[in-house]
């Protein structure tokens, strides 16, 4: 028999937890309804098949900034995750306890660090840098630059956890036998770790995915494909930024739908990344 | 305890705040609505003036919904407007503009055409030309549209910007760049020392004088929109902003005043 202290705390928690739970379904069912007025009037071909993205002429081409959101998220985890790993694997075996700690600290607070103070970062540093090999340098190319650099620490971060979660046992095993850094790393210490460093990986694009005001500033906001690494692009969420200030009507429907699409793609990606 | 000092806080709250007056829309319009606000404010100390950007077509959407009791519409309405009043307080043109250190002094009709449909990508002295279009919904890009029958042909690889600021930014920032914003914004900023330099259109240069004598060709007039016949504080504060006082500020942000414009 509980006591009655504790029965109380359930009784307290339990309605936090239902609306933990639904909340998430209470969003998603508001978006839908919001987003019903442009699939019923427009359709999910169109979202597919029309020429491009202009809603002023009635052409509803979602997937146009679908393909950069997705392009410009994988570039930023391929260029971010390389380092991240290197990172971590640097302090399971190289950095003391000491300046571990201190690297940990530093990625902690640099995780934490407002996306705009990013995009300013990256429209007086790495815009002119890409500008220099091609114009604009509001591009495709500078927009991953700037995602990778916001998700590295979160990245690194992930990774150290979950080589730190790896047991003990295998890695002294390994060292037993003989092997040095690299061998343990590659045997033992990776395949153990590897699902941690799967949920890493979907955090860092999730939150890549979701970013929208670093990549406003320094994408350009054209509506392009994302052809090459220097046109100016427009992601899911910079469509829904820019637009959603004047748009009405059928308009601000298919940005609802813009929105669903980001939440279905999130979703999916949190389902893969289950241990 | 509590209750008496939330009492007292929303009682606080209720005396001293009137019910401020808030006007949106366009980014040529804001800053000069800014200046006048500031000015009436002083001169009415009970009341507050809330002024907010996005676009003409967040001005129309905002007093639609209520959000706004005032709008800021740097066009005249469209057709499907035509229920709402405007007032207009200034004119305005759209000039184009370059970075300070482009040897580019003017340019012609259908040079613009070339360079926003993409037929023509390199400037003349060299090197490629990096295009600025506006955002949809704001005026300056409709009007530039329809002026040059651009829309549904812009090249697809412009860089999108929103506010006037943000496109004379743009350009300040890159040597190789063409906008085109309002010509009040572009010649403040001139004044003000920033990168950037207005290009004459068909051998007109774009000045305040060009734009009130009708010589320039792309000119637009400057409205304050609302929903029904202005009450109260709105109507206040759009007889402040046509009042010779408010026409002096709108002619120091380099509009033209109403008074001083040929018949449009």
């Amino acid at each position: 028999m509980p006591r009655l202290r504790d029965r109380h705390v359930r009784w307290a928690l339990t309605p936090i937890a239902i609306g933990a739970l639904a909340w998430p379904v209470a969003i998603t069912a508001m978006i839908a309804v919001r987003s019903s007025t442009a699939l019923a009037q427009v359709g999910l071909l169109a979202f597919v098949l029309d020429p491009e993205w202009a809603p002023s002429r009635s052409r509803w081409l979602i997937s146009q900034l679908a393909a950069t959101t997705v392009v410009s998220s994988l570039a930023a985890i391929g260029l971010a995750a390389p380092v991240s790993l290197g990172l971590a694997l640097h302090l399971r075996w190289f950095a003391g306890p000491i300046p571990a700690g201190g690297v940990r600290l530093v990625l902690g607070v640099l995780a934490g660090v407002p996306s705009v103070v990013y995009g300013l970062v990256a429209l007086t540093v790495w815009v002119p840098l890409v500008r220099a090999v091609q114009p604009p340098g509001l591009s495709l190319l500078a927009a991953s630059i700037t995602l990778a650099i916001m998700i590295t620490p979160t990245l690194a971060l992930g990774a150290d956890a979950a080589l730190q979660g790896v047991e003990a046992g295998p890695v002294r095993a390994a060292a037993a036998l003989g092997l040095g850094p690299v061998d343990t790393t590659r045997a033992v210490l990776l395949p153990l770790a590897a699902p941690g460093l799967r949920v890493a990986v979907v955090v860092a694009i999730t939150r890549a995915l979701g970013e929208t005001m670093a990549l406003l500033m320094v994408a350009g906001n054209a509506v392009s494909w994302p052809s090459s690494p220097f046109v100016p692009v427009r992601t899911l969420t910079g469509g829904i930024a820019v637009e959603m200030a004047y748009a009405t009507g059928v308009h601000r429907s298919a940005l609802f739908v813009c929105g669903l699409l980001l939440l279905l793609l999130v979703s999916l990606l949190a389902l893969g990344g289950r241990r | 305890m509590w209750g008496a000092m939330i009492l007292s806080w929303l009682l606080a709250c209720n005396s001293t705040s009137t019910e401020p007056l808030v006007l949106a829309g366009s980014s040529t319009i804001r800053p000069v609505v800014e200046v006048i606000a500031e000015a009436f404010e002083a001169q009415h100390p009970e009341l507050r003036i809330e002024v907010q950007g996005g676009g003409s077509g967040v001005g129309v959407a905002s007093i639609r919904s209520g959000l706004a009791q005032v709008g800021m519409v740097s066009r005249s309405l469209a057709p499907d407007e035509t229920e709402l009043q405007t007032h207009t307080i200034a004119y305005d043109g759209i000039a184009l503009i370059v970075h300070r250190d482009n040897p580019t002094e003017g340019t012609t009709r259908p040079e613009v055409v070339a360079i926003y449909t993409g037929e023509l990508r390199s400037w003349p002295h060299g090197g490629a030309i990096t295009g600025v279009n506006k955002e949809e919904g704001r005026s300056t890009r409709e009007l530039f549209a329809r002026h040059f029958g651009l829309e549904g042909r812009f090249r697809s690889d412009l860089v999108v910007i929103g506010p006037n600021g943000q496109a004379i930014a743009t350009v300040a920032a890159d040597p190789a760049a063409i906008a085109y914003v309002s010509i009040g914004s572009a010649l403040g900023a001139v004044a003000d020392g920033v990168e950037v330099k207005l290009l004459s259109l068909d051998g007109i240069e774009p000045t305040v004088g060009a734009v009130a004598s009708g010589r320039y060709p792309l000119s637009r007039e400057l409205n304050l929109v609302t929903t029904s016949e202005p009450s109260g504080a709105a109507a206040d504060f759009i007889a402040f902003v046509r009042s010779p006082e408010g026409q002096r500020l709108v002619a120091a942000e380099n509009f033209v005043p109403i008074a001083d414009a040929a018949a449009p």
